[in-house]
């Protein structure tokens, strides 16, 4: 990449930025998520609660009001351990996954799920709103339209760490709220680092909401398109899984599920740093696939 | 009315356009669109709605591509942002403002992406923005200022970084009279400097402001030539008499310097008013050529 290219790319990206941190949307789009995740998260205590109350009946001793002191024996639970092991698609990996506190983990997965409804938001429109106002133009007489789009779509991946911060604080709060008995610094550091995984995981669905982004030139269809996609990948993704077989149908799923985001929700978990390097590198290729099939349409059409 | 002009690539022409075809669906937007602009001119690009003004503006500027012709810009072939960055500025007539930034932000980014070092994109965003009175609201959000404020922010825009070849789509659309003004006078400093092509209906205003004049209608180019040309400023003279006019005389007298008429305006102006004076005329007005609105609606043009 050329240095004048990385250059035009961070004023995009700055430009981008200093237009969304203004706008109302972004600030309603940040306390949705944080109201989302704390949302998860009060739900996911209130079990934890039932489930120390369960143990502390058993080991005859009073239940407290917030869970945490007994999460040792709850963890040894088959029912939270079947859950937890559903969550990370495989209950072999929940030892190596639980030296965080078991909250930080939750907050990984709600991640999961928040991220690529936050990044399909804000990708999905932000090329097509500049081509409906033509306030592209501005841009476009001044630079090549691959650093427009990859300015606007490192902005966006921006707003994506800053939604996933939101959760991580929203986590913390949790934690020290409504649990008792869990480290502070280990909460923040186990969020983290699954907020990073989260947003490994959600990356292909910003590019395929830039990708729709590209297409369209009307930003409130390419936001409702962006939905629908939304909803039709994640149907997809099981529905291609059962049909993944040795039979030429079962290639043909699997084939398609490769450039599918949503595919890698287990591989994310694993502690293996190659395998995550690997996933993480399939994340980037499967995101810059969506992003060059937008850009395909975009670099050819009038402005 | 003159046929369509035929034009080549010229040298000392900041643009060219030969033969140039644009639809939109089934809708003739140009239709063989030929002209050339002198380096360092002003000048009008006057015709109806729909004549295809915005769209040649838009081609000039790559932002559509034609169906067929060549366009050569600034001696650089069609606009490509690798060849002509920072070298043209245009004030694109439906573009909407970012709403969320302010005209200090806006104008440096536009000026680093013209290539311009963070130093020097902040001392020309600066000096746009004084040139079009909006100094005092750099720092203040595009969504709270006026329409007016507005339309010279993307004035100033089409003038950051001093580029050669300077684009403008109704650039005094909406502004007040003192406004327009103002506007008139900051484009006139850039005469010589760059070149200026003016999209109006304003023709009154064009015509003070520009030195050639490009006419269009229906896609096509009717005349494009200097302004004096046009409204006959240097072959034409109107002279208006107050009663009792000299025998053989009425109240206005024409003089129109055939082609092959080798005497300049001046020294066959001045004939003509001794003749008159001679002949005990009372001279009440003396004016070259006609105004461009006039010669734009007559059949001539």
């Amino acid at each position: 990449m050329s240095r004048g290219l990385v250059a035009d790319i961070a004023v995009v990206a700055t430009y981008e930025m200093q237009q969304a941190l203004r706008k109302r949307l972004l600030i309603v789009l940040l306390l949705g998520y944080a109201a989302a995740t704390g949302v998860a998260h009060w739900g996911f205590v209130q079990g934890l609660k039932e489930l120390e109350g369960q143990a502390a009946t058993a080991m005859g001793v009073a239940r407290t009001e917030r869970p945490g002191i007994l999460i040792a024996e709850v963890l040894k639970s088959s029912e939270l351990r079947r859950f937890l092991g559903d969550l990370v698609g495989d209950s072999s990996r929940l030892d190596a996954l639980l030296d965080v506190p078991v909250l930080a983990l939750w907050s990984g997965a709600v991640a999961m799920v928040l991220l690529p409804v936050f990044l399909m938001t804000g990708t999905s429109t932000t090329v097509s709103v500049e081509v409906e106002t033509r306030s592209i133009r501005f841009l476009a007489l001044r630079t090549e339209r691959l650093p427009i789009v990859l300015g606007k779509f490192v902005g966006q991946l921006v707003m994506g760490v800053l939604a996933g911060l939101t959760g991580v604080i929203v986590t913390e709060l949790v934690g020290l709220i409504l649990m008792v008995q869990v480290p502070p610094l280990g909460l923040a550091i186990g969020s983290l680092e699954h907020m990073a995984r989260a947003m490994v995981f959600a990356l292909p669905y910003a590019g395929l909401g830039l990708c729709v982004s590209q297409w369209l030139a009307r930003a409130n269809v390419a936001r409702v398109v962006a939905m629908i996609v939304l909803v039709a990948v994640t149907i997809a993704n099981p529905v291609l899984d059962a049909y993944s077989d040795a039979t030429l149908l079962g290639r043909l799923a699997d084939l398609t599920r490769l450039f599918l985001p949503g595919t890698g929700w287990g591989d994310v978990w694993g502690d293996d740093p190659l395998a995550l390097a690997l996933t993480t590198a399939r994340s980037v290729v499967v995101t810059l696939a969506w992003v060059a099939l937008g850009y395909w349409r975009f670099d050819r059409r009038d402005l | 009315m003159t046929g369509a002009p035929v034009v080549e690539r010229s040298q000392g022409a900041a643009l060219t356009l030969v033969g140039i075809d644009r639809r939109f669906g089934r809708a003739v937007a140009l239709d063989g669109l030929s002209f050339a602009v002198p380096q360092g001119s002003i000048c009008a690009l006057v015709g109806e709605n729909g004549a295809g003004k915005t769209t040649t503006l838009g081609i000039l500027a790559g932002f559509l591509t034609p169906d067929s012709g060549s366009v050569d810009v600034l001696g650089l072939g069609p606009y490509h942002v690798a060849t002509h960055r920072g070298r043209v500025g245009i004030l694109p007539q439906d573009a909407e403002l970012p709403t969320e930034s302010t005209p200090a932000e806006l104008l440096y980014a536009w000026a680093r992406l013209q290539g311009l070092d963070p130093g020097a994109a902040r001392r020309s965003a600066s000096t746009c923005l004084d040139s079009v009175l909006l100094g005092d609201r750099a720092h203040q959000r595009v969504a709270t200022l006026s329409h007016g404020m507005r339309r010279r922010l993307t004035v100033a825009s089409a003038l950051v970084g001093d580029p050669e070849l300077i684009l403008l789509d109704e650039p005094t659309s909406g502004l007040d009279p003192a406004q327009a003004r103002h506007l008139r006078d900051v484009l006139a400093t850039r005469r010589g400097r760059a070149t200026v092509v003016i999209s109006s209906h304003n023709l009154p205003e064009l015509e003070s402001l520009c030195d050639h004049v490009v006419i269009l209608e229906k896609g096509r180019c009717l005349r494009a030539d200097r302004m004096d040309a046009v409204t006959g400023r240097d072959r034409e003279l109107c002279v208006h008499l107050a009663p009792p006019f000299p025998p053989g005389r009425e109240a206005i007298v024409h003089l129109r310097l055939p082609p092959d008429d080798p005497r300049e305006l001046p020294e066959a102006t001045s004939e003509l008013l001794r003749d008159l004076l001679g002949e005990g005329a009372r001279i009440v007005e003396v004016r070259r050529g006609g105004a461009l609105e006039e010669r734009y609606f007559s059949a001539d043009r």
